[in-house]
């Protein structure tokens, strides 16, 4: 096989499992990874410098990117990408400079009483690219852990 | 999986009888009458009626039209030149039919757009050869000829030597540009001695001219490529390095060559201005595109980690089991 897979990552998702996912489709499928973490905000203001909120974001979505890199093992697989702006209008995009075949994005699953997941995302990139999405479903976790990752006791 | 709907027309159908039965309802069991001629406050219980009926039927219409607008959004993305994108068929209606429709006139419009693009290049090729040919044999000639015979002259009036010499540095000069326009339309080095060769030519010529730093990285894959696609990933790499040249205000460029699991992936990077928002799909870019469509291979071309532009071309070395497996 050859090709590239997209994970879109932005700050509602599901980041890890997202990751996980096409982290494994990557690798079963000998595609090339490339991780997008797209903030949502204004992309630069009118002569195209940042403000120093737009700094700070990048910054974080850089350092929030590479830990996810690093506690996937990826550092020799994955090309990374960070971006602001509408996210997919920027994954769109992405997706179309990098000539993926597929993007990868995570999701919640839906409230209590309702079945299915639910991602923002992949409901938006309907109409932003024509490259197949695939939604990444939740691990199951335990309470516990789930409490753990969220930083709770 | 598709999902099975009422057909379009019987949801209109059935959107605008339930109204009319919501208001006939309404009519029977609330005391409205109309008198002849109608008064004020009967006029004005008409018009909200109407407005209300309006208002109602607009919004249930647009809710069952929406698929048709998300339907037009979806088909102006399609892009020819990044072939194998086809619309999910989602639904068991007019809408799920209209898609299938469309991706089976893709299909259509991709085989003979290959087709077309393969005589095109192909015809291009030729010409380039035949432009090669003539510039080498009859201009690269004459300008020898000319250059002799300056000599000679120089030889018989020697007074006028100093001017007939700068005759010659022109002349000398001119037959350089005339050998390297032959072979940047005709890579004999390619035929010759294969793909890493020329590349390697091209790099080293590229950076003679143009005072570009260019590191070079460029190992022999270990299948052999057809000489078609030696010659997609050969001219890529030189648009490639052309826009570098022409607008990137570069100071290195990285050229790697490599072979991956089941492709060969050609990476032209450079350090300059780099692009924002998407790059113009000018004529050497449409080019690539149409270079890369016919033999297969994916072609990215996105913001490079050393700050400039990356061009990344990814060809398989065995073909797929079966066509369309992209998308």
């Amino acid at each position: 096989m050859h090709g590239t897979v997209v994970c879109a990552l932005t700050d509602g998702a599901e980041k890890s499992d997202a990751v996980a996912q096409a982290s494994a489709i990557s690798e079963r499928l000998g595609l090339r990874l490339v991780l997008a973490h797209v903030v949502d905000g204004i992309a630069a203001l009118g002569d195209g410098d940042e403000s120093m909120t737009m700094k700070a974001d990048r910054v974080a979505a850089t350092r929030q990117l590479a830990e996810l890199v690093r506690d996937h093992g990826l550092d020799e697989r994955a090309e990374s990408r960070v971006a602001i702006g509408d996210p997919a209008t920027l994954v769109g995009r992405i997706a179309s400079e990098e000539a993926a075949d597929v993007i990868v994005v995570g999701a919640r699953r839906r409230g209590w009483g309702r079945r299915g997941l639910e991602s923002k995302l992949a409901d938006e990139l309907e109409t932003e690219t024509p490259v197949p999405v695939l939604v990444a479903p939740p691990r199951v976790r335990s309470a516990r852990k789930r409490a753990s990752a969220n930083g709770g006791p | 999986m598709s999902r099975t709907r009422l057909p379009l027309f019987w949801r209109v159908f059935a959107i605008n009888a339930g109204l009319l039965t919501a208001i006939a309802i309404l009519l029977v069991v609330t005391p409205v009458t109309i008198s002849a001629p109608i008064a004020l406050a009967e006029a004005v219980v008409v018009i909200v009626g109407l407005l209300a009926t309006i208002v109602v039927n607009a919004f249930l219409l647009r809710r069952a039209f929406a698929p048709l607008g998300r339907l037009a959004q979806r088909m102006e993305m399609v892009d020819l030149l990044r072939p194998g994108q086809r619309l999910q068929v989602l639904r068991n209606d007019e809408v799920g039919r209209v898609v299938a429709a469309f991706n089976r006139m893709l299909d259509r419009l991709e085989a003979e757009r290959r087709e077309s693009g393969r005589r095109v290049l192909a015809a291009q090729e030729a010409e380039r050869v035949g432009i090669a040919r003539d510039l080498h044999d009859e201009v690269g000639q004459v300008l020898t000829g000319v250059l002799l015979q300056l000599n000679s002259i120089a030889e018989a009036a020697p007074e006028h030597d100093e001017a007939l010499g700068e005759a010659r540095q022109a002349v000398r000069r001119a037959l350089d540009e005339v050998r390297r326009i032959s072979s940047e339309l005709r890579p004999e080095m390619l035929e010759a001695l294969g793909l890493v060769s020329a590349l390697t030519e091209l790099a080293s010529s590229f950076a003679r001219v143009t005072d570009i730093e260019v590191e070079r990285e460029l190992s022999s894959p270990s299948v052999k490529l057809p000489p078609e696609v030696e010659l997609a990933i050969y001219r890529i790499a030189q648009e490639s390095l052309t826009n570098v040249a022409r607008h990137a205000q570069a100071s290195r460029v990285v050229i790697s060559f490599a072979a991956g699991r089941d492709s060969v992936v050609l990476r032209v990077a450079d350090d300059g201005r780099g692009f924002t928002g998407s790059p113009t799909e000018h004529g050497g870019l449409r080019s690539m595109r149409e270079r890369a469509l016919l033999v297969d291979a994916a072609l990215a071309i996105k913001p490079a980690p050393e700050g400039g532009v990356e061009v990344r071309l990814e060809v398989p070395t065995r073909q797929p089991a079966a066509a369309g497996a992209r998308g």
